[in-house]
């Protein structure tokens, strides 16, 4: 067992990371330890990166416990970068971390004055200068290759800078070359963020932090007018929105709605987001309130400007997609579904609840229906076995018990023989031989007999599939 | 079928022009000890020719009699903006009582100029335990694709919310909502509160109720619904199929109406006419026969009398005379 991380006690008394815990607490006999968890580490940095999404949406989480943020283009909202790298490392303060940060060009030169005490904002013309001044390991290489380039006497990477490429790259590989590129800038190094970028973005501040459900709908729905402008400058309509909730203590809420045709009507995201919310009640605490409040467009479609029609047929048309709308937002996107027929001949695979998730599908050019016989109008999801009293060897059921309870046979229409589909089922599964019964009661049903009787040792077996009206 | 030697050796002549037809001699065994088809040749020779059945058949009177409830009860049903009961008493009934409302879910026109849509909120129980609709079955019943949705909520408050969110968009121009038997948690309050949104809006809904008992409810009108013996299948000559099975017929019964005296029905649906025709077998000839009473008269030459919005203008003949309707099954 030993020790991963100290806090300033600790490292005053004389611990080093990696020190034994029996020797530590021969050291010290009343150090308090706690096991270590990384998933819960994790979780609490993941946390953190969405927390730091106020700032910048592409964030990305780098080793155990450090976040590289890319804030091109993000810090004149600050009112600069050392505005925002203040405000940054102050507020994480606020919350009990100890926390260093850095700004620069690069991510690699970033990372390495961040933690080795490099200076807080590097312009881009003091980047040889400070990573001169930098130790190699600075450049996130191996232990072992730094040992190497030790020994050669490359130290610093100012030595290294200074060094013939030909040589280092014969005896090192490429890796201490590409490395110092990237953090030069001579090479371009992505940052890989948690989440998709949004197309569209609009937040608000709060002074005073709100908690309940009617103020932050109608926040959402002004959000939602800030949006409408820049959605018609492109010509496009959202079809994913994200409800972004910073509460005070660092957490943060997501909240997605989806819709059906695109959209850029204010007052119908408001109500979409009404909906989820009324659903979503319980899972969102607001403790003490949120103070920042973001609408995201993820995903948007184009947008045609339509004229509004006087006859009733198109406004219909939107009803049913504002339905369906709602009923996503409320139920999920699977609730609503529409039967279609498949291009199958048998019966279990004939047919499929199809979810509308874009809307009713497009009329497609009808087929001409098939030669079969009479569908039933409601199909069991298993066929449930039936004990049959039939003449030999294919004829109709004349008597049949199912469910517990005797049936008399008055008509029957039959056998529709179904060959199977062998190139799923395989070549040895039996044909079914279908019948339409009505029994003397007037109830119809939809049975079969899978297996033949000449064929094979096993007797066919009688099943019940469908009911007819 | 009481009515005495006459009627019973015409049955026989039938039975034996239907064991020809059929020309199976087992199936003409069957039909022939099964005195129960014996009204199938007879029903079907009626439905073929109805004003032909006049005088002779012993069913004249109940014919106009039937069309005449028929009318009563498609008044009632197209009435926009009401809450219409249906229930199956036993789950074996329940395809029967589903076909009925998808038919008359079919029959109601796009009003509002709302496009012909049908929504099913189905039940989990019912689902599991009387299938799922399937489209190839919803195509041969007569509905076109894409006309039904389907949604199947998992608990009776979204089932509630969908039935109210589908009302007030009047997306729809029918709403369906499957309850199994009498659950707890629907009972009078719930859906006197669907009945005060479907007058609201102007659309219909009717409520399936699978195997379940007889309750009070908001509900205009409560149908009961079981399945009937099948109309013979019409070959292309006109001629019938014996031991075909045709055009599903299923027994209505109006166990709450806002119109008295609506009885018995046997409605078939025909599935290429997009239909509901009424029928009648003999069973209820025997009722209600008064040799000189007219009211069949109207109706003559009119194949299909059950238009369901075209006006009950013609062929209301007013109250039945005093002493037509015997001994009802059920006294409503």
């Amino acid at each position: 067992m030993q020790l991963t991380a100290l806090d300033e006690a600790a490292e005053a008394i004389g611990l080093r990371i990696g020190q034994g815990l029996a020797e530590a607490r021969a050291i010290c006999p009343s150090l308090d330890v706690i096991e270590a968890d990384a998933d819960a580490d994790r979780a609490f940095l993941d946390a953190l990166a969405d927390w730091c999404d106020r700032y910048t949406p592409l964030v990305a989480v780098d080793d155990e416990n450090g976040l590289m943020l890319d804030i091109s283009g993000c810090a004149h909202l600050f009112g600069g970068e050392e505005k925002l790298l203040d405000d940054l490392v102050g507020r994480l303060t606020c919350f009990g971390l100890d926390v260093r940060g850095s700004v620069a060009p690069t991510p690699g030169l970033a990372w390495a004055a961040a933690r080795f005490n490099g200076p807080a904002i590097i312009p881009p013309a003091d980047v040889p200068a400070v990573l001169a001044g930098l130790p190699v390991k600075a450049l996130r290489l191996a232990s072992e290759i730094c040992l190497k380039l030790a020994k050669v006497g490359l130290k610093q990477i100012g030595d290294l800078m200074t060094a013939p490429r030909g040589p280092i790259m014969r005896r090192f590989g490429p890796e201490p070359l590409l490395r110092l590129d990237r953090a030069m800038g001579r090479e371009g190094e992505p940052i890989s963020p948690r989440r998709p970028l949004a197309m569209l973005s609009v937040e608000r501040r709060l002074a005073e932090p709100i908690s309940m459900e009617t103020q932050i709908l109608d926040l959402a729905g002004r959000l939602a007018c800030g949006l409408k402008a820049g959605l018609q400058a492109r010509g496009e309509g959202g079809r994913l929105f994200e409800l972004l909730l910073f509460r005070v203590d660092g957490r943060v809420f997501r909240i997605e709605v989806g819709t059906s045709a695109p959209l850029n009507d204010a007052a119908r995201i408001r109500s979409l987001f009404s909906e989820r919310l009324s659903v979503l009640r319980d899972d969102l605490d607001a403790g003490f309130g949120f103070e920042l409040i973001r609408l995201n467009v993820l995903r948007s479609e184009n947008l045609s400007p339509s004229q509004p029609h006087f006859d009733q047929e198109a406004e219909a048309e939107g009803r049913f997609g504002r339905f369906l709308d709602q009923v996503s937002a409320r139920l999920g996107p699977r609730c609503l579904t529409v039967p279609t027929a498949l291009a199958s001949h048998w019966p279990d695979r004939a047919a499929l609840l199809q979810p509308l998730g874009d809307g009713l599908p497009s009329q497609a050019i009808p087929l001409p229906a098939p030669q079969r016989g009479v569908r039933p109008l409601r199909l069991f999801a298993r066929p449930e076995p039936v004990e049959v009293t039939a003449e030999l060897p294919d004829g109709p059921p004349a008597m049949f018990r199912w469910r517990r309870s005797r049936h008399r046979v008055a008509r029957a229409e039959g056998p529709e023989r179904v060959a199977p589909e062998w190139w799923i089922d395989g070549e040895t599964r039996p044909p079914r031989d279908y019948f339409r019964i009505e029994d003397s009661a007037g109830h119809r049903f939809w049975l079969f007999r899978e297996g033949l009787y000449e064929r094979g040792p096993d007797h066919p077996e009688w099943y019940m599939q469908g009911v007819f009206a | 079928m009481g009515a005495g030697p006459q009627a019973q050796e015409q049955l026989f002549a039938l039975r034996q022009a239907v064991a020809l037809i059929e020309g199976k001699a087992s199936h003409a065994a069957r039909m022939a000890a099964d005195p129960d088809h014996a009204d199938t040749a007879l029903r079907s020779r009626i439905a073929a020719n109805p004003d032909a059945a006049g005088p002779d058949a012993a069913g004249s009177h109940a014919v106009g009699f039937g069309n005449r409830d028929f009318d009563q009860l498609m008044t009632e049903i197209a009435v926009a903006g009401t809450m219409v009961e249906i229930r199956s008493a036993r789950m074996q009934d329940a395809g029967a009582a589903s076909g009925f409302a998808f038919a008359l879910s079919r029959l109601l026109d796009g009003r509002n100029g709302t496009p012909r849509r049908t929504l099913l909120i189905a039940d989990p129980f019912v689902s599991r335990e009387a299938g799922i609709l399937y489209a190839p079955g919803l195509a041969d019943f007569g509905l076109e694709a894409g006309e039904v949705i389907h949604a199947l909520p998992r608990r009776t408050e979204d089932a509630l919310w969908l039935a109210d969110a589908a009302l007030s968009s009047r997306a729809f121009s029918a709403v369906l909502f499957e309850v199994h038997g009498n659950p707890q948690k629907f009972g009078l309050t719930e859906s006197r509160r669907l009945s005060l949104k479907a007058r609201a809006t102007g659309g219909t809904l009717f409520l399936l109720r699978q195997s379940g008992e007889e309750e009070a409810s908001s509900a205009s009108l409560r149908l009961l619904v079981e399945p009937a013996p099948a109309m013979a299948r019409v070959l292309s000559d006109g001629s019938l199929l014996g031991g075909g099975i045709g055009h599903p017929v299923f027994r209505i019964l109006a166990e709450k109406s806002r119109s008295s005296g609506v009885s018995a029905l046997f409605l078939e649906w025909i599935i290429h006419d997009r239909r509901l025709k009424p029928i009648c077998p003999a069973r209820f000839v025997t009722s209600s026969v008064i040799p000189g009473t007219v009211s069949s008269g109207n109706r003559a030459g009119s194949a299909y009398p059950g238009d369901l919005l075209s006006p009950p203008g013609h062929g209301q003949a007013g109250t039945p005379p005093l002493g037509a309707l015997l001994a009802f099954e059920r006294a409503s």
